[in-house]
């Protein structure tokens, strides 16, 4: 999963609506290398796709994606080749 | 009159004509270079398709003032808007408020709920310009119904609803108001917070440029109607039940991303515009029509004084001549293209005092010129003098 670099964070979000709203929220926050991906088989999530940023930007994604709290299913950060919750 | 008239289109009321070059633009591009289904699969296209109607919806949001776009879910018009308001709401007992200028579109399903013994029904007087009687409107809220159904705009006298004024009595009275906006959205300026509005249904193909298929429903938070239609929705897919949460809860079945690409053009067409421009440019218009016409012997002019408290929307009769006849008249003469009759709005017509023959409707646009009115112009002056000749 990672592109020969660091590890990854991913949001996962009921509606589609919300992956793409995390997007262009996190986009205008200044994170860097943010995509949408097919959501992980390791992780359940409502959509098929999911907003994914470097994990090193975790904390700072979690507090941008405050304001989606009510459609917010998760954060995950890769580790060891599985996701784990965050925080 | 030997040859071919040029066009002149004043049938905006019923679709704007023609769109912006950039809406047609952008529907070419989302045909040949987008094209996937949105929010189903987790390739580029799908997620670019889904991109387009997220964007579309982001910038509908910020016309209307309202703070969640969430809250806007897609119809293929104000017709499927309004009927997922009011089937999707309203319950046995419920009592309804609506006006006497309403189009069939929101006349229909609450005749039907009335009739089938669900809603009762009370509907609302209006002048003879089409416009509402506001002390019997407060009389009415006194009793607390459950809803009112306005329009903002007429179709036919281009009469406008004090949006905000109705909103803050609607509210005081705890009741919701839903507005039929298929004139004005785009056209009048909306802010769904401060008018008090509830759900505002639209249609995309008219004052917001887009394509027709194509239109909405907004609702204010905890204000859920249920769904017309179920199916998939590309959410929630391991479940056999529909999901809650919108968009996706009215929002089944493959949507008119085609579409929503088209009018996600017109809409952003108008934010650089500046909607206060084109209402000048339409009022200005209106005004050189309303003044045109009240100057021709045997022509009557329906709706307010002002077109700066109206709508285009400009609805005549001609004496010893039906709407029909006059209609076609001055398109084989003149080229200019109106729509008569009933416009879909008996009650509006039994209000003005034009039913059953109905009116010839004007509806200039944006991108109608001071030459088309004035052709019109000059078609009804023909048309009235030859009426004249004749007797």
């Amino acid at each position: 999963m990672s592109d020969g670099g660091g590890a990854f964070a991913i949001a996962t979000f009921h509606s589609t609506h919300s992956v793409l709203k995390a997007e262009k929220l996190l986009k205008e926050a200044g994170l860097e290398g943010v995509r949408l991906v097919p959501v992980p088989s390791q992780v359940s999530s409502d959509c098929g796709v999911t907003v994914r940023f470097a994990a090193t930007d975790v904390a700072r994604a979690a507090e941008v994606l405050r304001q989606l709290a009510d459609d917010l299913q998760g954060i995950f950060v890769e580790s060891a080749g599985g996701w784990v919750p965050f925080p | 009159m030997e040859s071919t008239p040029k066009l002149r289109y004043l049938d905006n009321g019923a679709t704007s004509f023609p769109k912006p070059a950039a809406v047609a633009a952008a529907m070419s591009h989302f045909l040949l270079e987008v094209g996937g289904s949105p929010g189903r699969s987790g390739h580029r296209l799908s997620q670019e398709a889904a991109r387009v109607v997220f964007e579309c919806r982001e910038a509908l949001a910020a016309l209307f003032g309202a703070p969640d776009s969430r809250r806007i879910a897609f119809t293929l018009n104000a017709t499927q808007a309004l009927n997922t308001a009011i089937y999707g709401l309203l319950r046995p007992g419920d009592r309804v408020l609506t006006t006497a200028m309403e189009h069939n579109s929101t006349m229909r399903p609450l005749r039907d709920l009335e009739r089938r013994g669900v809603i009762s029904l009370e509907v609302l007087p209006c002048d003879g310009a089409g416009r509402l009687d506001l002390g019997r409107l407060g009389s009415a809220l006194r009793t607390r119904p459950r809803l009112l159904a306005a329009v903002h705009a007429s179709n036919v006298s281009g009469a406008i609803l004090p949006l905000r004024e109705v909103g803050a009595m609607t509210r005081a009275a705890g009741t919701l108001l839903l507005v039929d906006a298929a004139q004005s959205a785009g056209a009048l300026p909306i802010d769904v917070e401060a008018d008090g509005v509830d759900l505002l249904a639209f249609t995309g193909h008219k004052a917001l440029f887009g394509p027709q298929g194509t239109g909405g429903l907004w609702a204010r938070p905890g204000v859920e109607p249920e769904p017309l239609f179920r199916g998939g929705t590309g959410s929630n897919s391991e479940l056999e039940e529909q999901p809650e949460f919108w968009p996706d809860r009215l929002e089944s079945g493959t949507q008119n991303a085609v579409g929503i690409a088209g009018l996600l053009a017109g809409v952003s067409f108008i934010a650089e515009t500046d909607l206060a421009r084109i209402r000048a440019h339409e009022v200005a218009l209106t005004q050189r029509l309303l003044d045109g016409l009240r100057d021709i012997d045997g022509i009557t002019v329906y709706g307010p004084e002002r077109a700066a408290d109206r709508s285009p929307a400009t609805s005549v009769t001609f004496a010893g001549l039906v709407p029909s006849e006059a209609g076609f008249l001055l398109e084989e003469g003149f080229g200019v293209l109106t729509r008569v009759g009933l416009h879909c709005a008996p009650a509006a017509h039994r209000t003005l005092g034009t039913y059953p023959q109905g009116t010839v409707r004007f509806a200039p646009g944006f991108f109608t010129t001071k030459e088309d009115i004035d052709v019109a112009l000059e078609g009804c002056r023909y048309l009235t003098a030859k009426r004249r000749g004749a007797r």
